[in-house]
């Protein structure tokens, strides 16, 4: 037994959980929502968006269960899901700008100083609404990497295949990004 | 045993702050972080971003859900219980197939028999008396048809309970005819049953 308890018992969770909805229980399909629809919603949200974001986590769940058949399980299920988000998202960002459905970078931080962000809280702790706006300043790849690595938790290497890059790219955006929020904090 | 780098502790901070660390490999890194200030440090920022960072926005479930396609059901597609492995699936779907075949074989020689008539209008019949015989395939779309009509859905949609209940349905039967070729024979040279 190792002591290090990776997310392997969520993801035979989630294996059950798919082979039940296929076989026609659609409680399967709330569990799985239920379970992956929190953490989509805080990746969608670190991308920038912010109004779109139900519109964007619904649009993935509804790709995902329609290609469930092209799903291996290479992956966790948790990393198929926030990849196809970030595939939305970038498609979003290319067509939709105009519509000011995204949030700019700098607006980001304005909001999310203010306490009003994707999440719908509001930021009771000053220092938490310091890190949080020191997050909202990094780029948008070292705040991806960031969030999904102390946020969600995850490896580099799933990081790297969701953020399209390499464990070794990944691995550098975090330390900087690391870096730059404990300065900001320090500051 | 593996003594970790510093590296390596600092990736377990994060493994430490989501839970995933016990037994000596989450006593090794506290002792590392008491003896290291900046370790501890980062170990004191990770948990700050990570409870600034870790709301719960509010979800609309059943909504995402609504959305979704409807599950590809298919025969050998059975839902496992609690804890189900890949044998207890593929052993599932071979008592489903299995059972699906009795059933279809049993109902076929209802219809020969003249014990089930549903779904005659509909059926090419080399027949004259109201009794069918006709090709395999279309038999036994005949007797998917009946059976349609009689439970409400097809051969497909039923469970493997409904499949045992059917069987046992048909076992019961007194009058099961059997299968008579040389009566099949004069049904289909229009002779009659």
């Amino acid at each position: 037994m190792t002591d290090v308890t990776r997310a392997s018992d969520d993801t035979e969770d989630d294996h059950v959980l798919i082979a039940r909805w296929q076989g026609g229980d659609q409680r399967a399909a709330t569990a799985l929502v239920a379970r992956h629809a929190v953490p989509l919603t805080r990746f969608v949200g670190s991308l920038g968006v912010t109004d779109a974001a139900a519109e964007v986590v619904q649009d993935t769940f509804v790709r995902a269960f329609g290609a469930l058949e092209t799903y291996r399980g290479d992956s966790s299920l948790r990393s198929w899901l926030f990849t196809i988000a970030r595939r939305l998202v970038l498609d979003l960002q290319r067509t939709a700008r105009r519509d000011r459905r995204l949030v700019a970078i700098e607006d980001a931080e304005a909001g999310l100083a203010s306490g009003e962000d994707v999440l719908g809280g509001v930021v009771a702790d000053e220092s938490a609404a310091r890190v949080r706006a020191a997050v909202a300043r990094l780029s948008p790849t070292q705040r991806e990497v960031f969030t999904l690595r102390v946020v969600e938790g995850l490896s580099y290497r799933e990081i790297a295949a969701i953020a399209d890059t390499t464990e070794g790219a990944a691995r550098v955006h975090y330390h900087n990004a690391m870096k730059a929020v404990k300065e900001f904090v320090d500051a | 045993m593996h003594e970790p780098t510093r590296d390596e502790m600092q990736d377990r901070l994060v493994d430490m702050i989501h839970g995933r660390l016990a037994g000596d490999a989450l006593a090794s890194l506290e002792r590392a972080v008491a003896a290291d200030p900046a370790l501890a440090e980062e170990l004191a920022l990770l948990r700050l971003v990570h409870g600034a960072m870790r709301g719960t926005p509010a979800i609309d479930v059943s909504a995402i859900v609504a959305a979704l396609p409807a599950a590809p059901v298919t025969p050998s597609r059975i839902v496992p219980s609690a804890g189900g492995d890949d044998l207890a699936i593929r052993r599932a779907g071979r008592q489903r197939s299995g059972l699906m075949r009795f059933a279809r074989a049993a109902a076929v020689l209802v219809v020969l028999g003249g014990g089930t008539l549903v779904a005659v209008s509909r059926t090419r019949s080399a027949s004259t008396s109201g009794a069918v015989v006709t090709g395999a395939p279309d038999t036994l779309e005949a007797v998917e048809r009946a059976m349609q009509l009689s439970l409400g859905m097809s051969v497909d949609e039923l469970s493997v309970e409904q499949l045992d209940g059917l069987q046992a349905d048909i076992l019961a039967l007194d009058g099961l005819p059997s299968a008579e070729p040389d009566a099949a024979g004069d049904l289909l040279d229009g002779k009659g049953a």
